[in-house]
């Protein structure tokens, strides 16, 4: 599934932790891109969109935005929705991707991915608002999945149908986070595999990848602030393995750790992805 | 048919409402009911128990609170216990608006400056504090700054070109003066009308703070409402009581002066 202009291999988020050993040239030749937050940089004046021109020119760019409410109710917010445009127009690349879910209702801004209900009349107009986007931002978008601690009201289908629902209604891509599937199989104890067997691994573009932590004794959340574990890298391989090459972003949040040491985990989640790649190129010869 | 955004709403009010921590452990039922919530939707969160939506409160109101708590480091210190409690009511009754969190505690702020206005018990400079608090990192990332000089010398019947990162602050309070001080040591501000120029340096970057004197305050006012400087001047002059004559003539051409050396002021508009 590779487009042409994509970056594949693994990435990185840009995080002001991370952003003066980036300048310095300690990532270069060691990332395939650097994924960013376009409300981290569009709207701002001042050092902080200074510093970023410079790594644009650097590092291919992918964009994943934060706050969009795909799933929230109201109009979308005309000023944010043509800063985010301009801000593509300049930046962005094959796609624009944010997430399958809310951030508020009514006008509110919460600033955290809440989920939906996983019904039709939901999937259905979630689709019509992903469609919306992607006519405003004059580019195709993909729906990144969210880790969910609780369903919300009554579910006519489960998770991945859901997403499966959505994706093809809306015509539009899949950022699959395969952390968040480990975690919501976790916390709602289901098989992530046949999670990922639900869904069109054929609208897959793009991979995200990361730690989570415990909340509790039932519950883990995804905080991006831990390691990646063995099984979400087996995830990963087992995605990239049917998929071939695709950008994956290795997600850390909190507990970032200086940029070195994330250099040394993305070389480790490169070996597992390069021996993903080799697998589904001699599948394809084998096929 | 049930409204399909409904539980949506129940959500937000799990998060949002005051009285949710304590309602959603004693009557579930009762909570989401008033939400909005109803047939199956309610009879599914019901039957889910309240204790993954206790923990979205916690998770949201938690980063809420500290990402505005980083920003009015003094006033939450001063607030004490109270700042929870305030932050709690912004959640209910306003909640923020912005898309950008970086925005969020300038949303807080002139929400909480008015209403702390009418509360005798709280210190009365307290939301000039929290204004100019937030100010620093406002104008380090205000959208605007960094416009093209005119290359046009100072015209009387002109208004001039002023940089987009500045702006104007009034404050009742010389909140100012105390900064810098231990935030566990703030004292009190003193009582006396301040009004002070805010901007960003075009090359560094860094904000700038300038205590302005009353009518460089009321110049600058109408300067940067777009009036041609002639008819700032003597506006300025009127507003504080004086007269358009050489020595507040000379007084205003040299603060113009050294607003252009600070990259402020960028010319006479073409
Ligand atoms: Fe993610």
């Amino acid at each position: 599934m590779q487009q042409k202009n994509v970056p594949t291999g693994i990435g990185l988020g840009l995080r002001s932790r991370l952003m003066k050993a980036i300048e310095r040239g300690e990532a270069d030749g060691e990332i395939a891109f650097l994924e960013i937050s376009p409300e981290n940089h569009m709207h701002r004046g001042g050092s902080s969109p200074a510093r970023f021109l410079k790594l644009a020119d650097r590092f291919p760019i992918i964009t994943h935005s934060l706050a969009m409410s795909l799933g929230g109710t109201g109009p979308f917010d005309a000023g944010y929705m043509g800063e985010m445009k301009r801000f593509l127009d300049r930046f962005g690349g094959a796609w624009h991707s944010d997430h399958l879910c809310f951030c508020g209702a009514d006008g509110r801004a919460l600033h955290d991915l809440l989920p939906i209900p996983f019904t039709k009349v939901c999937a259905q107009r979630v689709a019509d608002r992903i469609r919306e986007v992607q006519d405003r931002l004059g580019r195709p978008m993909l729906i990144e999945n969210i880790s969910y601690y609780q369903a919300l009201g009554h579910s006519e289908m489960d998770e991945a149908t859901f997403v499966a629902e959505v994706l093809e209604r809306a015509d539009c891509g899949l950022l699959l986070d395969v952390n968040n599937v480990y975690v919501n199989a976790k916390n709602h104890d289901f098989d992530p595999y046949a999670w990922l067997k639900t869904i069109p691994l054929h609208r897959v573009r793009q991979l995200h990848v990361a730690g989570h932590e415990r909340w509790d004794e039932t519950m883990l959340i995804d905080t991006h602030g831990a390691e990646v574990l063995p099984e979400v890298q087996d995830m990963m391989s087992w995605v990239i393995e049917r998929i071939g090459p695709t950008p994956v972003l290795l997600e850390r949040d909190r507990h970032i750790p200086p940029l070195a040491e994330m250099l040394r985990e993305v070389r480790a989640l490169d070996a597992v992805y390069q021996a993903a790649v080799a697998r589904h190129a001699a599948n394809r010869a084998q096929a | 048919m049930t409204d399909p955004l409904a539980p949506l709403r129940a959500l937000q009010g799990a998060l949002c409402a005051r009285d949710a921590a304590s309602a959603l452990r004693t009557d579930l039922r009762g909570f989401l009911s008033r939400q909005g919530l109803e047939g199956a939707d309610l009879e599914a969160m019901v039957e889910a128990g309240p204790t993954r939506l206790l923990a979205y409160r916690t998770m949201v109101q938690g980063r809420l609170r500290r990402t505005i708590k980083a920003y009015i480091p003094r006033v939450a210190h001063l607030l004490g216990n109270r700042y929870a409690q305030e932050f709690c009511t912004y959640m209910e009754v306003r909640a923020p608006r912005t898309h950008y969190l970086r925005d969020v505690p300038a949303e807080f702020v002139a929400w909480a400056r008015e209403r702390w206005a009418t509360m005798p018990d709280l210190p009365a400079y307290l939301g000039d504090l929290a204004r100019y608090e937030i100010l620093r990192d406002e104008v380090a990332n205000a959208p605007g700054g960094g416009e093209p000089e005119t290359g046009q010398a100072l015209a009387l019947d002109r208004p001039l070109r002023i940089d987009g990162s500045a702006q104007l602050q009034k404050f009742a309070y010389a909140v100012h003066e105390v900064a810098g001080t231990p935030i566990d040591q703030t004292p009190e501000p003193p009582a006396r009308a301040t009004t002070l120029l805010v901007y960003r340096n075009r090359k560094t970057h860094r904000v700038h703070f300038v205590d302005l004197t009353p009518r460089a305050g009321a110049l600058m006012r109408r300067l940067l409402a777009g009036e041609p400087v002639q008819v700032a001047l003597a506006g300025a002059a009127s507003d504080t009581g004086g007269q358009l004559n050489d020595e507040f003539l000379a007084a205003m051409v040299h603060f113009l002066t050294d607003l252009s050396e600070r990259g402020v002021v960028l010319g006479a508009e073409p």
